[in-house]
């Protein structure tokens, strides 16, 4: 088994926030924290893309390398976790993670004494699996019960992937080719967006001074 | 001169030793001190982990809904 993963296909994301009502569903995560959000880049200029952004479980997370309590570790799944009892809510990770993932509640279960919540890949964290502990502090182990990330299994375009990185990749691959482009559609700027193609309406400088740089 | 250089290749050894990857280290049910069970260490899997890898990948499988399209078409 490989390392677990996410994958958004921006082709297909629609911006229905499927994906962060499942997550908040699932976990029952309070008002304020948003372990799963989507952001959408141009919006309401055409040819706008939507990207659901979570943690992306780094394979050398930067928040493990900074945590100065050594809270966050890898499991061998690759899935990137935290112990919430070992955590002080100093909030290093949060400036480390160029994503935005760590979330700093102040109140509700998972906020108490402000410490640090993020996505667990629905994995838990470091209590019995499945027990109540674990479910009031990091929510539901999906993994322990033999399921995948509840906001990728609810996508409901399956824009949003997760899983086996090996798998979910050959799935992306397989749905690139049968849109009927080339290997140009594969990889970062089709997930993103390619910085010479901004639609027309954006900032025509900005797009060219991207474009002059690839 | 010999000791500098001798000096010199020690502190590099040093420097680079910095660089190197934390090892990932699972043992007695925990990763480096943080206690945490394998997913397929429970009542459902019974410390399967080939049961375990089974059931996620025919949840990986289940997100391909092209294959799924193909396949129902024929």
């Amino acid at each position: 088994m490989a390392r677990m993963k996410f994958l958004l296909d921006a082709e297909r994301c629609i911006e229905c926030n499927g994906c962060v009502t499942a997550c908040k569903s699932e976990h029952e995560i309070p008002w304020g924290v948003n372990r799963r959000r989507v952001v959408t880049l141009n919006d309401g200029v055409p040819g706008e893309k939507s990207i659901s952004v979570a943690c992306m479980h780094c394979s050398d997370a930067p928040c493990v390398a900074v945590c100065p309590v050594d809270c966050i570790y890898t499991t061998t799944e690759g899935v990137v976790l935290h112990d919430k009892d070992m955590c002080i809510g100093c909030g290093y990770c949060s400036y480390a993670c160029p994503f935005g993932a760590p979330q700093f509640p102040q109140q509700g279960l998972f906020g108490v004494r402000g410490k640090m919540d993020k996505c667990t890949f629905c994995a838990g964290g470091p209590e019995v699996d499945n027990s109540e502990e674990e479910y009031k502090k990091y929510g539901r182990n999906r993994l322990a019960e033999g399921k995948l990330p509840a906001c990728a299994e609810m996508c409901s375009t399956k824009a949003l992937l997760g899983g086996d990185g090996d798998v979910i990749s050959d799935v992306f691959r397989n749905r690139a080719l049968a849109r009927g482009k080339g290997s140009e559609v594969l990889g970062w700027a089709t997930a993103y967006g390619k910085p010479d193609a901004k639609p027309e309406g954006a900032d025509g400088k900005a797009a060219a001074k991207a474009g002059s740089k690839s | 001169m010999m000791m500098r250089r001798l000096f010199a290749v020690g502190a590099l050894a040093l420097l680079m030793a910095g660089c190197s990857d934390k090892p990932l280290v699972y043992k007695q049910g925990q990763y480096q001190g943080k206690f945490d069970a394998k997913p397929w260490d429970n009542d459902q899997f019974k410390a399967s982990k080939v049961e375990w890898e089974k059931a996620i990948r025919a949840r990986n499988q289940g997100q391909d809904e092209q294959s799924r399209a193909v396949a129902s078409a024929k």
